[in-house]
């Protein structure tokens, strides 16, 4: 069998520094690109960052991330996949908690 | 008093097109003003809110987060939240009128009532009792011998005529009569019709059920609908005239707009607002232009999400954001792996050849 794609690749064109660049993370879509895409605009030493899904029969997705003073834009991938980590934990902490205080409507539904 | 919100949080709602759809909360964007993320403040302003409950729906308010946020949970739980359905059908006889691939193909789309939580993925071929449970279905259609001479009726006339999915059987294997003593595997209805028979038709199929996700085939997929909209949000700018109340409220949703008995003075129902569709039918009358503003509130989302599998309703947003950070801790791992990649001649790959 053929070996497993890597996750996540930086694509040709990159800089040395990467203080400019493109990854492709494989096996994902819309779904982490759009919020990822969010999470990195988010940082004030983020210049520019965009995603895409090139074409439905490549199962990629593609971050360009580019960065002011040569800043890394690996390291700021990861904290805003760390940034959306904690945001997921935020959300899931305010909804169980409210599920847990029970004051919602119950409602019979007839299956 | 009515609840007024930021104007830099509302989607503008016109007669004929809709205004400031896209956020703007990022750095830059406003001079000297700090949009930066910020756990804290992003904690502060987040509001989840559990509206209304039933045993298969669930409607909550999701207040204070960007649609790529809100729009990502949503299609995690449509293609990603994973359930069990019957994927493969090895059918020994069926001399119904339904063909064999024809009922194969309703066969998978039963609901199954399997926690998805006690099951694994099917990873390759090999199947356990951790990863495949199996059913029978065998029915043969007889004559009722004493049926009534002149009756029509095919419940009267057979016996079996109708193939029904609470016709399923499970076959325990392994040590799943210990793990599914509880909640012995059955479809979630029994009565889904799969097939209708006459007397001397029968089938016998045997049915290997799987765990899958939606983004595979739609019959994995949890829900029947999970979907978010807007708050709405209606402004009254100037009074409505008493003689024009009425025409005034049956422009909205019934229940939206809320008129004194005693003085016919027009108001919004606050509570009651959430459930108006925005048809913008008030912006067609000529008499109440200048005199009402609609529009949205960006970041706040009304989530219904109606189960159609195993999950109680209330479980699958949790199930969602914990797939989300599974996601993202296993791109942060390659992204982390990719920090300690050699440097200086081996970058050939990264530059321009």
């Amino acid at each position: 069998m053929a070996e497993p794609p890597q996750k996540v690749t930086i694509m040709k064109g990159a800089t040395a520094d990467l203080s400019a660049a493109t990854y492709q993370i494989h096996d994902e879509s819309h779904t982490i690109g759009n919020a990822l895409r969010w999470m990195l605009m988010k940082n004030p030493k983020v210049e520019f960052c965009g995603y895409s899904a090139p074409h439905p029969s490549e199962n990629v997705i593609q971050v360009r991330i580019q960065m002011y003073d040569n800043l890394s834009s690996l390291s700021a991938l990861i904290t805003a996949l760390a940034d959306l980590d904690a945001l997921c934990a935020t959300i899931e902490d305010a909804y169980v908690a409210d599920v847990r205080k029970g004051t919602y409507e119950r409602w019979v539904e007839r299956a | 008093m009515a609840e007024t919100y930021d104007r830099r949080r509302l989607v503008g709602i016109l007669a004929e097109r809709v205004t400031d759809v896209s956020s703007r909360d990022f750095p830059g964007h406003y001079p000297g003003e700090d949009h930066s993320w910020s756990l804290e403040k992003f904690r502060e302003n987040l509001t989840v809110k559990i509206q209304r409950a039933s045993s298969r729906s669930i409607e909550f308010d999701l207040v204070g987060v960007d649609a790529s946020i809100a729009n990502a949970f949503r299609r995690i739980i449509i293609a990603e939240v994973p359930t069990i359905c019957i994927e493969n059908v090895y059918v020994y006889n069926n001399t119904t009128v339904v063909a064999d691939e024809i009922l194969a193909q309703r066969i998978g789309l039963i609901p199954l009532n399997v926690d998805p939580k006690e099951m694994d993925m099917k990873l390759d071929e090999d199947s356990t009792d951790r990863n495949t449970i199996v059913f029978n279905l065998r029915l043969q259609c007889t004559r009722k011998p004493d049926a009534p001479k002149d009756s029509t009726v095919a419940s009267e006339l057979y016996e079996n005529h109708e193939l029904l999915s609470g016709h399923l059987v499970w076959e325990p294997a392994g040590e799943q009569a210990e793990v599914f003593s509880k909640n012995p595997p059955a479809p979630t209805n029994p009565n889904i019709v799969l097939a209708k028979l006459r007397p001397g038709q029968q089938v016998d199929i045997t049915l290997h059920a799987v765990k899958g996700v939606g983004k595979d085939h739609a019959k994995f997929s949890p829900v029947a609908t999970a979907s978010y909209r807007l708050l709405p949000n209606i402004v009254i700018k100037k009074p409505i005239p008493p003689h024009l109340a009425e025409k005034f409220q049956k422009c909205f949703s019934p229940g939206v707009i809320h008129i004194d008995p005693r003085t016919n003075a027009v108001s919004v129902d606050e509570k009651n607002k959430r459930k108006d569709t925005v048809s913008r039918e008030v912006l067609r009358h000529p008499e109440f232009e200048g005199h009402v503003e609609l529009s949205r509130v960006r970041d706040f989302f009304l989530f219904n999400i109606e189960s159609e599998s195993a999950y109680p309703p209330q479980r699958l947003f949790p199930e969602a954001i914990a797939i989300m950070r599974g996601k993202l801790a296993n791109i942060r791992r390659a992204a982390e792996s990719l920090l300690d990649r050699p440097s200086g001649d081996t970058d050939v790959v990264m530059t321009d050849s």
